[in-house]
């Protein structure tokens, strides 16, 4: 029973990181429909530059932190400005493989600054027995930071303009400039929002586990998966595939040998894909949609 | 030659269309007309294959085509066109049609290796037929150029003439002239005519407006809401109130 | 140097043309190259190793690598773009752990060593000079079976699957079989390309699969120009000394890589902002001369 509580825990620990940086993608995929190879190379930047406000500028944490989080942001916007306006109206296929581009330019600059090997922060843990379940200091603060950035996100986009024009830019684009929403603006502000979730994630996964510059791949594999459980299109769809991703990682381990745990949870994917395509959360589509 | 019974088709809680009889004799030019969001479009999608439906039954040249496959269907020799036209964009305008023709030789894995010379002498037949056709409808100038250069009227055009390539018996139109100035308008309205006389080809049509169907059409049906309000001749329908207040009631 | 770059150039020509045919001509995002090379790789490596003449084991690489392909083609026969994209991934992942936890086979992370060089007709090709011209006579065969093929009447239904699934599904194709059958086509490059490269390096492991390894695949045929064959060399060969070339610098290992890495992706950026197509594009097939014979 301990066991299992101690599982659930860090299933939703591990969940929550996945949904935030996810729901960072799905704010960028729902509005323009665009999947952005680069978002696990941006979490893994967020993670970095918290390291260098953190251990190497000896900053304090939750400053560096911060600053991290609004270097990222700022990441953000330039990716948007550099690799894709210019190419929003190009060939279809150009902004995608622009991304690619940026997403192993970033890996490369980490490599070349940071290095290859496992770095962690510089952040004292206390372990808390509480009946029986194990946590610890920094994962109760993982926890309230990830329920503060989900109430903070949801009430930027339920409640303030802002919110509403992201909304509305999501329900359809064209229809949105045509109203005067400047659809320019909501792209940056989206991809610099998109881009602070994932650092929020990223340093969060920092914290978890440790330090690696080559982690993007991963994490953009899995915010992909995550969105894709949750549902293309919603915005908070990311957040519950990636607690579903938790789960299904934290309990799989508790069933399966642990060799054929990435082979199982991309055989998941790929049935999710087959059966559900449309994801868990997003309307029933009918399948002729696409045919006008 | 088509014959549709009790066509229903829900997307949600919304009854897009109706328990829709419609029957299209041979040799004839027919119309569906209706208001924006009647379910024209819809019911297109059904008799083609493209949507499947929930109840009601298909029939075409005396078989049951209901949900057969949109690919089966058309080589039964029921073809449509799109209202949001559908042409090749990145294929040159001869490429697409071309390409269209239902007896090509060598689109299977093997043709390429077997039939070098069959498929040589057939790309030559397919080219005349389709300079033809260019030449017919003075597009022969832009054979080269990508269709997505072309401009939207001559690419509703182009869709047209793609689909007559694959030497249908039916050709079903969806709104032919949407969105295309007058001049166009009137060139598809002569070749559709021409298409019929010379070609044999029936046709379905759906149009928003009615005056192009006017004197084109030998017989209409109109929905609205997904369902038959009315059917009949040009004249009766123009004089017809259910089919007016349908009308006015959209747009007033 | 000379040797082992054009070399490289050549497997990887090879695989990536049977990748245009998925992405260039028919216009599918398919991310499982890396899987089709491995399949190829591996399945001709331990043929070879058990007896089975080069030619044979290369071609039975490519043909299972093609099963592969069309079952995979089968099951995502309905999905389009990112759907599919993600399928394939997660497809070319769960071949990789494969290739990792069937120690019994493949022996795992340690790899597989000493892969013999081929042998035909009992001429041992141990000389690079020897591999050169034995593969540049197989790239050659390899681009006239797909100029063929992608010139065709088969080729041209290809691109309108590429362009409008559904309009080509309203003339009467059948979509569903002619896409398997490009998927199993490219995937059986694919699996050829894996064996030339496991006869070459004569090591492989799974590391050699990764998701990078499809990316720089990708990144060959768009760099190149999709839809183009002799783009496709032109993006291996560009690629190549791209991504080979820093290692000959003298600089640390680990600097080069990492320089090598963002040499190529900036240069993926701005091919992108500069020509977005890549640099030889599709080419017009069909030519005003052609189409003036048939007007007559
Ligand atoms: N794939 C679909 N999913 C849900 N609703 C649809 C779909 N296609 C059409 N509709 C709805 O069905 C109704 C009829 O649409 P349509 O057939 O396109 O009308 P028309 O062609 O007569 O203008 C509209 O209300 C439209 O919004
Ligand atoms: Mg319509």
């Amino acid at each position: 029973m301990d066991y299992y509580s101690q599982v659930i825990l860090n299933s939703i620990i591990t969940g929550g990181i996945y949904g935030l940086i996810a729901v960072g993608y799905s704010m960028i995929y729902s509005i323009l429909r665009f999947v952005n190879f680069s978002h696990g190379f941006v979490a893994m930047m967020g993670m970095y530059f918290t390291y260098a406000l953190s251990v190497q500028l000896q900053l304090p944490f939750f400053i560096a932190a911060a600053g991290g989080i609004v270097l990222t942001a700022f990441l953000g916007m330039i990716i948007e400005r550099v690799a894709y306006r210019p190419l929003r109206f190009s060939f279809y296929l150009a902004p995608l493989v622009a991304v690619v581009g940026v997403a192993f330019f970033l890996e490369s600059v980490a490599l070349m600054v940071w290095g290859g090997g496992i770095l962690s922060y510089d952040v004292k843990t206390t372990s808390f027995n509480i009946s029986g379940l194990y946590i610890t200091n920094v994962q109760i603060g993982i926890l309230i930071t990830l329920l503060l950035s989900v109430i903070l996100l949801y009430y930027l986009i339920e409640k303030t303009t802002i919110g509403q024009a992201i909304r509305a830019t999501a329900d359809d684009i064209k229809m949105a400039s045509l109203v005067g929403i400047n659809s320019n603006r909501i792209v940056v502000i989206v991809f610099m929002l998109g881009s602070a979730l994932a650092a929020v994630g990223g340093t969060f996964l920092g914290l978890e586990t440790n330090l690696q510059p080559t982690i993007g791949l991963s994490v953009t594999a899995k915010s992909f998966a995550a969105v894709i459980l949750g549902g293309f299109g919603n915005i908070y769809g990311g957040l519950v595939g990636g607690l579903v991703l938790g789960f299904a990682e934290n309990l799989g381990v508790t069933v399966l040998p642990t060799v054929w745990k990435d082979f199982i949870a991309f055989g998941v994917l790929f049935i999710v894909i087959y059966f559900k395509p449309s994801g868990l959360l997003a309307k029933r589509q009918e399948r002729g949609g696409r045919y006008r | 030659m088509l014959e549709a019974n009790g066509i229903e088709k829900n997307f949600g809680g919304l009854k897009a269309v109706d328990n829709v009889s419609i029957k299209v004799k041979e040799g004839t030019i027919m119309g569906l007309i209706g208001p924006n969001g009647a379910g024209k479009t819809t019911f297109f999608n059904l008799i083609t294959g493209f949507l499947s439906t929930d109840s009601g039954e298909i029939k075409f040249k005396g078989k049951d085509i209901t949900n057969l496959e949109p690919h089966l269907i058309s080589r039964l020799g029921m073809v449509r066109t799109f209202q949001q036209t559908r042409i090749f964009p990145e294929m040159t305008v001869l490429e697409n049609l071309i390409v269209a023709p239902q007896d090509n030789v060598g689109e299977g894995f093997f043709d390429p290796i077997f039939y070098r010379k069959a498929l040589k002498d057939d790309q030559k037949e397919k080219i005349s037929v389709a300079v033809a056709i260019l030449k017919d409808m003075g597009l022969y100038d832009q054979k080269d150029e990508y269709a997505k250069n072309l401009p939207y009227g001559e690419q509703k055009r182009l869709e047209l003439m793609r689909a007559v390539m694959t030497s249908p018996d039916i050709l079903l139109l969806d709104e032919p002239t949407a969105g295309v100035s007058q001049d166009y308008t009137d060139n598809m309205k002569s070749y559709i005519k021409k298409l019929k006389n010379e070609r044999g080809i029936t046709f379905f049509i759906i149009e928003h407006k009615m005056s192009f169907l006017m004197d084109l059409a030998e017989y209409l049906y109109v929905i609205d809401h997904g369902k038959l309000i009315a059917s009949g001749t040009p004249k009766e329908i123009q004089n017809n109130t259910k089919v007016i207040n349908a009308y006015l009631g959209t747009e007033g | 140097m000379f040797y082992h770059l054009t070399i490289l150039m050549i497997i990887y020509s090879i695989t990536c043309i049977g990748l245009n045919i998925v992405v260039g001509y028919t216009g599918f995002f398919s991310f499982a190259r890396a899987a089709f090379f491995g399949i190829g790789a591996y399945t001709s490596a331990l043929l070879v190793m058990s007896g089975v003449p080069f030619l044979i084991a290369i071609i039975a690489g490519g043909i299972l690598a093609a099963i592969f392909g069309w079952i995979l083609g089968l099951i995502t026969v309905e999905m389009t773009g990112d759907y599919f994209a993600l399928a394939t991934f997660a497809f070319a992942e769960m071949t990789r752990q494969v290739f990792i936890n069937w120690t019994g086979l493949t022996r795992g992370p340690l790899g597989l060593p000493g892969i013999p060089r081929p042998e035909i007709f009992g001429f041992r090709f141990s000389t690079n000079q020897a591999y050169l011209f034995l593969y540049i006579i197989l790239l050659i065969l390899v681009l006239l079976i797909t100029e063929m093929y992608v010139k065709s009447p088969f080729g041209r239904l290809l691109k309108t699957i590429r362009e409008d699934e559904t309009a080509a599904q309203s003339l009467g194709k059948d979509i569903a079989k002619t896409k398997n059958i490009a998927i199993a086509m490219g995937a059986f490059f694919g699996g050829v390309g894996g064996a030339l490269y496991a006869h070459y390096i004569t090591y492989i492991d799974p590391s050699a699969f990764v998701l990078h390894i499809t990316i720089f695949f990708l990144i060959i045929v768009i760099a190149g120009g999709m839809g183009n064959n002799y783009g496709t060399i032109l993006g291996a060969v560009m690629l190549v000394l791209v991504r080979e070339l820093p290692r000959y610098l003298g600089l640390s290992p680990a600097f080069a890589a990492s320089l090598q890495q963002m040499v190529y992706s900036s240069i993926l950026v701005i091919l992108m902002l500069v020509r977005p197509r890549g640099l030889l594009g599709e080419r017009k097939l069909l030519s005003e001369q052609s189409s003036e014979e048939g007007g007559k």
